[in-house]
């Protein structure tokens, strides 16, 4: 590694009394990179980004941004955050909340062009407290590129916008990774993560379950489905067809059989002697392969606390 | 001029309920209550020694109700949690609040006295003038910094009783609408305690002409130390806790 890593988490821990919030993460973000944070609600993703922008402090191990400590990095502009409770001023006006921000910056760009980057140049002289969600966050995107920062960190960007103005912010925020800065953010959206991001880190219980690329997770939980329906189906015999991932069986005749190699598997099932019927082959979005990734792990916990 | 202390000036100014009540029902409760007494209190004409008396109380409504309820309610919807992400420090946060109050109540510290000299015929030398209104405006910062405090200590609907309480409070107890002069002992002694019958005095002695009474400025510094550590205080435990 020749450059310093944008973000470095070293084994970090956090807890809220007895519950273990994060325990034990440790990845790095190089410069440059996208890095989508997926993972169910309390998987402990917003404790890791309060902990990455310095406002909680790790029980144990260690949270760098470009090799500085989070508030330091924070003070310098280098990094800029949407949170997801960040609240605004009340009672002042839109553009009035930018020039303060501005004002507030070390090296800030012109108000103008934070509005235009922002796309809120229309809503400018309104009141923070009369607007719609999906503006107040770009109005939070806003205050987070006031610095033009080397590093954006977003929580769940998108929340309260619609469909339309989730495709624009994120072709907005495309415009700026195209200029090389890094962007870490957490989503629900998975197609957000699929379009957007350039490697994916899963977190699940506190600690990270998958660090890999959309691709990656795809097919690692198996990139095809095969559906179809067939008489008194084996699951044994099912699971060892090859590139098979997974097999569920529904209401005793249809079948479900995620696999990694779609071609092979189908062919081998013909070959076999079976007579599926209906069979349709189906791409597994990023959403089913989270899914899938994130059950895996909690299902031997359910199994383990079923039997207590 | 800083663009924060600016808009929390905009914000306060625009609120014709806050001006209203820390303002405007002062100076009613002055021309109202002024012409019904002939008896000179402590030997001062009554409106005259109103004039100091509303004044506090002005000056203890406005200060109070810029820090606290904006310190609670910008905690709640996480805008300081915002700022700590910005350049700006939190003493500077905290600093403009305190500004901001210390400008409202000045603003109505000035209404009764114009007041007072314009309508309820007050006559005193301009060094006067200028030492009463200096003195009470300069130990209102007292109240200020006690309602940055509180705003710490409750939430954005909670502080709306418990400043209410302390305005109530400090207001009665303190004298400031009927002299303590007439107080049984006991609660003349409640009386003494409070930040209000000290920032009174101290008006009530510079319209004499006379410089401040030691009590009276030492009373008000032990207030002021003892909101300045607690406000500090919960202002370190939020932001480990935010």
């Amino acid at each position: 590694m020749t450059r310093t890593a944008a973000i470095a988490f070293r084994r970090v821990r956090k807890s809220y009394g007895d519950v273990r919030a994060v325990n034990g993460l440790d990845f790095e973000v190089r410069p440059g990179e996208t890095v989508a944070l997926l993972g169910p609600n309390g998987a402990g993703k917003s404790t890791a980004l309060d902990m990455l922008l310095g406002l909680l402090r790790p029980d144990d191990g260690d949270v760098r941004l470009f090799g500085e400590s989070p508030s330091a990095a924070i003070r310098a502009g280098r990094a800029g955050a949407m949170l997801q409770r960040g609240g605004l001023m009340p009672g002042v006006g839109v553009r009035d909340l930018v020039r303060l921000a501005h004002r507030v910056a070390r090296h800030p760009l012109p108000v103008d062009e934070i509005m235009r980057r922002a796309d809120i140049e229309e809503i400018a002289a309104r009141p923070v407290d009369k607007l719609s969600g999906g503006q107040v966050q770009r109005v939070r995107f806003a205050l987070a590129i006031i610095e033009d920062p080397e590093l954006i960190v977003l929580d769940e960007p998108t929340a309260g916008m619609d469909v339309k103005a989730r495709a624009r912010f994120w072709e907005n925020m495309r415009g700026l990774t195209d200029q090389g800065r890094t962007v870490l953010f957490a989503t629900h959206y998975m197609e957000e993560a699929d379009g957007a991001a350039d490697r994916v880190l899963v977190m699940h219980q506190g600690r990270l379950l998958a660090d890999t690329t959309p691709e990656g997770m795809k097919s690692r939980a198996g990139s095809r489905q095969l559906v179809f329906e067939l008489d008194d189906p084996d699951p044994r015999v099912l699971g060892a067809l090859p590139g098979t991932v997974d097999v569920v069986v529904e209401r005793g005749r249809v079948v479900r059989l995620r696999s990694t190699d779609s071609d092979a598997t189908a062919e081998a099932l013909f070959l076999g002697g079976l007579r599926p019927r209906h069979l349709e082959i189906t791409g597994l979005g990023l959403e089913q392969a989270y899914l899938s990734i994130t059950e895996e792990a909690t299902a031997p916990l359910a199994a383990a606390h079923a039997h207590e | 001029m800083n663009v924060m202390l600016e808009l929390e000036l905009k914000r306060a100014f625009n609120d014709w309920r806050l001006i209203l009540f820390t303002i405007g029902m002062p100076m009613v409760i002055y021309l109202a209550t002024a012409a019904q007494f002939d008896e000179p209190i402590d030997g001062t004409p009554v409106a005259r020694y109103l004039l100091v008396s509303m004044a506090v109380f002005g000056a203890i409504g406005a200060a109070l109700s810029i820090g606290g309820p904006r310190v609670a309610m910008e905690r709640e919807i996480g805008w300081t949690r915002q700022l700590r992400l910005t350049a700006m420090s939190g003493v500077r946060y905290v600093v403009v609040k305190l500004m901001a109050a210390a400008v409202v109540t000045l603003v109505s510290i000035v209404a009764i006295f114009v007041l007072g000299s314009l309508v309820n015929d007050v006559h005193m030398p301009i060094r006067e003038w200028v030492m009463s209104a200096g003195l009470v405006w300069a130990g209102s910062w007292v109240l200020c910094v006690l309602s940055v405090l509180l705003g710490y200590l409750f939430t954005s609907t909670s502080i709306t009783v418990g400043l209410m309480v302390v305005n109530m409070g400090f207001s009665m107890l303190g004298g400031l609408f009927w002299p303590v002069n007439g107080f049984p002992h006991w609660l003349r002694l409640v009386a003494e305690a409070t930040p209000t019958y000290h920032l009174a005095q101290l008006g009530h002695v510079a319209q004499n002409g006379d410089w401040p009474a030691t009590t009276d400025v030492a009373v008000l510094a032990v207030y002021l130390l003892v909101s300045v550590a607690g406000a500090a205080w919960l202002y370190r435990r939020d932001e480990v806790r935010v």
